[in-house]
């Protein structure tokens, strides 16, 4: 396989509110190839967003701040790059679709200037080349009208339509890496249908390679390539689809599987993981799922356990694998 | 947009019509009597029986209005009980300098009040922050008499660069406009401060940023002109309050406003001029609201006023 285009090595993230400090991830590794689409899933509050962000460099201005680890982008650690080299990549060779498309974008400038700004800020192109770029982009996501649209404000358009627009804007620069933070969470299922075949093609075109982050296992059934599975600040459990759909191993994987609806089943209530998600300051000492965990024993309680073959961090697959 | 607005100044009619009723009531519930004012302590009744004779005060109350009213839609104001003089020509002389004075003091507040309100914001929680909203208070809690003569103390007696009073050429507006400047500064640079922090907050700065925009760029295109829409409205009434002329500021620099003219016609109870005084500052607001919205359209494309509307 080629050179990662991200590699995420030991990562960690932390708040600092009020003089605490508050873990939200806590030494995460996670790579990704040229043209892959790797899921990264989890219930909210398991620090899926904040990884990305911390990916983006966009915590500035939030109290959050990644302290350890490094973020290689071809092989340079964002982390040491000066302000200018990062916005050199940001929106042009990395770039991010956020899940509210309704509040992401400008409501008192048109969609086109918006476009024309993204393209402009990274390429040396006319004004009148970054609009027809401009153009080009709206019609490759599908949107009807595209020359119309560049002259309406935001308000005239749906929330499938903005997303779209989001998607055009995010890769106008034809980045190499495209993070889309639940994409389609605040939209209706035909329009999420439609904007992922956009996204699939976008891969499929420009080979970008793309980390999809969702709450939702049928997306990442239907989008992915491979899959991380994180729980409290950490990645539990990582593999191909096939793998995680067809054998879960962390019990926390296999309880997300299980809670979705299947067709066909005669169970009256849905299986779901009992509790929440701990927060920072309440997780427990050992393995971070003890205290939901069914299968939790003795052990689980004394030490966190350590990512088994690369795969998965539950004490339960020590026999089988060696410890890394 | 030309339709509305002159939807908007034909809606003003009968607002004003309902003014000029209250204005009229108001101004003759005042106690103190007009006429026993011009005529001296030492007036003979005889006297102060001429007087009001000869301005229709002896006359029941509804028939005053009625020739009142008779004479505003001819576009007569009346004529000053203590001057003679047509109560139009005064305020026309009175209205250019407290305009003028206006536009000074909008050029200082919106500067001054506009920069430092942004600094702040971008500089939340920092030193720049804190100093910035130290000016801001002290701003709007500094009373405008003790600005005025600190400033007059200082700049024209101590170091002589400007007139203690009276217009005159550019150097006379500095102190007075500064005086006047200063609270509507302060205001300004609050609202604009809260008004821009709100804004960063918004996704669409998440979104910017996410384009690689340099910060500068973040605030200049992206946060300000959302940021502006309250601050709009708030200038506004700022400056239909500055444009009644201020009573404090004039009298301490003796400019010869309509703020000075206002208190001097009260003290003299003299009705005409006082109530062509309140029918132009309701006037002033209300072209100054229109103003406002017409600019709100053109802030933001979600309320542009489209024909019907």
């Amino acid at each position: 396989m080629s050179n990662p285009i991200l590699s995420i090595n030991q990562m960690y993230t932390s708040f600092h509110v009020d003089g605490e400090t508050i873990p939200a991830v806590e030494g995460i590794d996670l790579s990704l190839y040229p043209g892959e689409i790797v899921g990264l899933v989890g219930e909210s509050g398991s620090g899926k967003s904040v990884t990305s962000l911390s990916v983006m460099q966009l915590l500035e201005g939030t109290p959050g701040k990644v302290t350890g680890g490094d973020i290689l982008f071809e092989n340079q650690n964002l982390l040491e790059m000066t302000d200018r080299e990062k916005r050199k990549l940001r929106g042009n060779d990395i770039s991010m679709i956020f899940q509210e498309p309704m509040t992401s974008l400008n409501p008192v400038i048109k969609i086109g200037k918006q476009l024309v700004e993204a393209i402009r800020e990274h390429q040396s192109i006319s004004k009148r080349g970054a609009e027809k770029h401009a153009v080009y982009m709206l019609d490759q996501v599908g949107i009807p009208r595209a020359e119309e649209i560049m002259k309406e404000y935001p308000h005239q358009l749906s929330g499938g339509m903005r997303q779209r627009v989001m998607i055009a804007m995010a890769m106008s620069c034809d980045p190499k890496l495209l993070i889309a933070d639940e994409p389609t969470t605040a939209l209706d299922v035909t329009i999420q249908a439609q904007i992922l075949d956009v996204m699939r093609n976008m891969r499929d075109e420009h080979h970008t390679a793309i980390l999809f982050i969702t709450h939702d296992l049928g997306v990442i059934a239907e989008m992915c390539d491979r899959v991380a599975v994180m729980y409290a600040g950490r990645i539990v459990e990582q593999g191909t689809v096939y793998e995680i759909f067809e054998n879960p191993k962390h019990p926390y994987t296999k309880g997300l599987l299980g809670s979705i609806p299947k067709i066909g089943s005669r169970a009256e209530r849905l299986d779901s993981i009992k509790g929440q998600v701990p927060t920072a300051e309440d997780r427990p000492k050992g393995c971070k799922f003890a205290n939901r965990c069914p299968f939790v024993y003795k052990h689980c309680w004394e030490e966190e356990p350590p990512l088994f073959d690369g795969e998965n961090r539950c004490w339960l697959h020590e026999q089988k694998g060696e410890s890394l | 947009m030309l339709k509305y607005s002159i939807k908007r100044i034909l809606g003003m009619i009968p607002l004003l019509f309902v003014i000029s009723v209250i204005a009229f009531l108001f101004v003759h519930l005042i106690p103190g009597d007009p006429a026993r004012l011009i005529a001296g302590t030492d007036a003979t009744i005889e006297e102060i029986k001429n007087i009001r004779e000869k301005y229709g005060l002896d006359e029941p109350l509804y028939q005053q209005y009625v020739d009142y009213m008779a004479n505003l839609f001819q576009g007569d104001l009346g004529t000053s009980i203590v001057s003679a003089r047509p109560v139009m020509d005064m305020l026309a002389e009175r209205f250019v300098p407290t305009l003028s004075l206006t536009f000074a003091s909008m050029f200082w507040a919106l500067l001054f009040g506009l920069l430092i309100g942004v600094i702040s914001a971008v500089k939340r929680n920092k030193w720049q922050d804190h100093l910035t909203m130290f000016l801001a208070v002290s701003g709007v809690s500094i009373p405008s008499f003790w600005l005025g003569l600190m400033l007059i103390q200082l700049f024209s007696v101590q170091l002589g660069w400007f007139p203690t009073g009276g217009i005159g050429g550019i150097e006379s507006y500095i102190l007075p406009s500064l005086t006047l400047g200063a609270g509507v500064a302060a205001i300004i640079a609050r609202f604009t401060r809260s008004s821009l922090m709100d804004v960063l907050k918004e996704d669409y700065i998440r979104t910017g940023r996410a384009k690689g925009l340099a910060e500068f760029k973040v605030i200049n295109r992206h946060a300000l002109r959302n940021a502006m829409i309250p601050v709009v409205t708030m200038s506004g009434l700022q400056f239909g309050f500055l444009l009644s002329g201020s009573i404090i500021t004039e009298t301490i620099f003796s400019w010869p406003g309509l703020g000075r003219l206002l208190i001097n016609s009260i003290t003299a109870r003299d009705y005409p001029v006082i109530q062509a005084e309140i029918l132009l500052f309701s006037l002033e607001f209300l072209l100054i609201n229109l103003l406002v919205d017409l600019l709100y359209g053109f802030l933001n494309p979600k309320i542009r006023y489209e024909e019907g509307s």
